[in-house]
């Protein structure tokens, strides 16, 4: 009985291995985000649509390291994944991905709305069978990837209620492509030694790491004008919310600018959390103002 | 949308524009003085460098002329752009009056909706 429990346990964590639960939380929180910016308060539709994008998402990630476990095998950073190893059968892959894609998408017609459900259809048709297969031929897959990226905030601003074409939602989701582009450099530069033996074509392949490095500092000036953006509008953050936001968005692009120009090797670990924190922190600043000025 | 560029934080946003459009600058400059001697022989090498380097500052371009032309609305969910534009009258979240204002919430089916733009029977998928 407790050998069993005990498989069952080691079953579940190579499951959540393959699911990028911890990427798919940032997922499910960039949907949240997108819920409560809209709807400009927390209301009982912004957990259903959390929970829902965050299986969805998870559904998106088994599918994608069922469709990569070949590619996956020959990176170092990659190799060790349960359908690599031959530790989860192919067959239990795909069979928790469309458990997981039914149940994002049913939670999302079921609880939210049929708006919300096409965007969550669009999000993972144009991840996996756009971006997924676009990655391997051409280094342009990184922009799809990034348009991938951007979907679910507004999964989660077409849930609350959001119009579709508004320019809240177009700065909403501006904000998320700006932040995918510099967060796949970094992982990019992270693993350039790995990258070198891969398929797919990367940047590295045409540009030495200097020029690589070069190329974040717009990117990242664009991410925090973006999110300072957020400020100057009437109906979101003011106040102290704003003040965070500025601050964030000033502490990024100084630790940015200061690692890649004084430093060869600057230290891609860090500047990688630097970006998760980034928009964690300025998420939960932008919202929380957001809230405030409602109430 | 309407902002409010005089609203105390209207001038971060307009350094940050400057400094955007510096950096993008000074990037693009150091890239054509590097890899005009480095990469003599590949300048398509040279040519993707730039065009990676100015994207983000078109993208921004073209969404503010967008913005420009298309003047769209800013597309908060019914109820909160009712309170944002200060109907406040027995309006504030948790208020019967509140709750009607707010049709886009389908409380009874324990759904958000679509019946901003229709008849609640009408907004189920």
């Amino acid at each position: 009985m407790k050998q069993l429990l005990t498989a069952m346990v080691a079953r579940l964590g190579l499951s959540i291995e393959i699911a990028k639960v911890p990427l798919c939380l940032l997922v499910g929180l960039s949907a949240l985000f997108g819920n409560i910016f809209a709807a400009g308060r927390i209301e009982p539709h912004a957990s259903y649509t959390f929970v829902s994008v965050l299986v969805l998402a998870c559904g998106g990630a088994s599918l994608n390291s069922w469709q990569e476990r070949v590619d996956d095998s020959l990176m170092a950073r990659t190799r060790k994944r349960p359908l690599v190893q031959g530790t989860l059968s192919t067959t239990h892959g795909l069979l928790q991905s469309a458990l997981l894609l039914t149940a994002g998408l049913g939670g999302l017609l079921f609880l939210t709305n049929s708006r919300a459900f096409f965007a969550g259809v669009l999000g993972i048709a144009s991840y996996n069978l756009v971006y997924t297969r676009l990655k391997t031929v051409s280094l342009w897959a990184i922009f799809p990837g990034a348009l991938c990226g951007a979907i679910p905030p507004c999964i989660g601003w077409l849930a609350a209620g959001g119009k579709a074409f508004s320019s809240g939602l177009m700065l909403v989701m501006a904000l998320l492509f700006f932040w995918q582009i510099p967060h796949f450099l970094l992982i990019l530069l992270r693993y350039r030694h790995d990258y070198a033996g891969a398929v797919a074509p990367t940047l590295l392949n045409r540009l030495s790491e200097r020029s690589v490095q070069r190329i974040f500092l717009p990117w990242v000036t664009a991410l925090a004008t973006t999110m300072i953006t957020f400020t100057i509008l009437p109906t979101a953050t003011g106040g102290a919310a704003g003040m965070i936001i500025i601050a964030n968005a000033a502490i990024l692009v100084t630790v940015f600018g200061r690692q890649l120009a004084k430093r060869p090797h600057p230290d891609y670990k860090v500047l990688f959390h630097l970006m998760n924190i980034t928009l964690l922190l300025f998420m939960l600043a932008a919202a929380a103002g957001r809230v405030a000025v409602e109430v | 949308m309407a902002v409010g560029l005089g609203n105390g934080f209207g001038w971060v946003l307009a350094l940050f524009l400057v400094l955007f459009a510096g950096v993008t600058g000074a990037v693009t400059v150091r890239a054509w003085r590097q890899g005009a001697h480095a990469q003599a022989g590949d300048s398509g090498g040279l040519l993707l460098e730039i065009v990676w380097v100015n994207m983000p500052l078109v993208i921004v371009i073209a969404l503010v002329c967008c913005w420009l032309f298309f003047q769209p609305e800013p597309g908060f969910a019914a109820g909160a752009e009712r309170r944002s534009a200060g109907d406040h009258v027995g309006g504030f979240p948790g208020s019967g009056a509140d709750s009607a204002a707010n049709q886009s919430v389908d409380h009874s089916a324990g759904r958000h909706g679509t019946s901003t733009y229709g008849p609640k029977s009408s907004s189920r998928p």
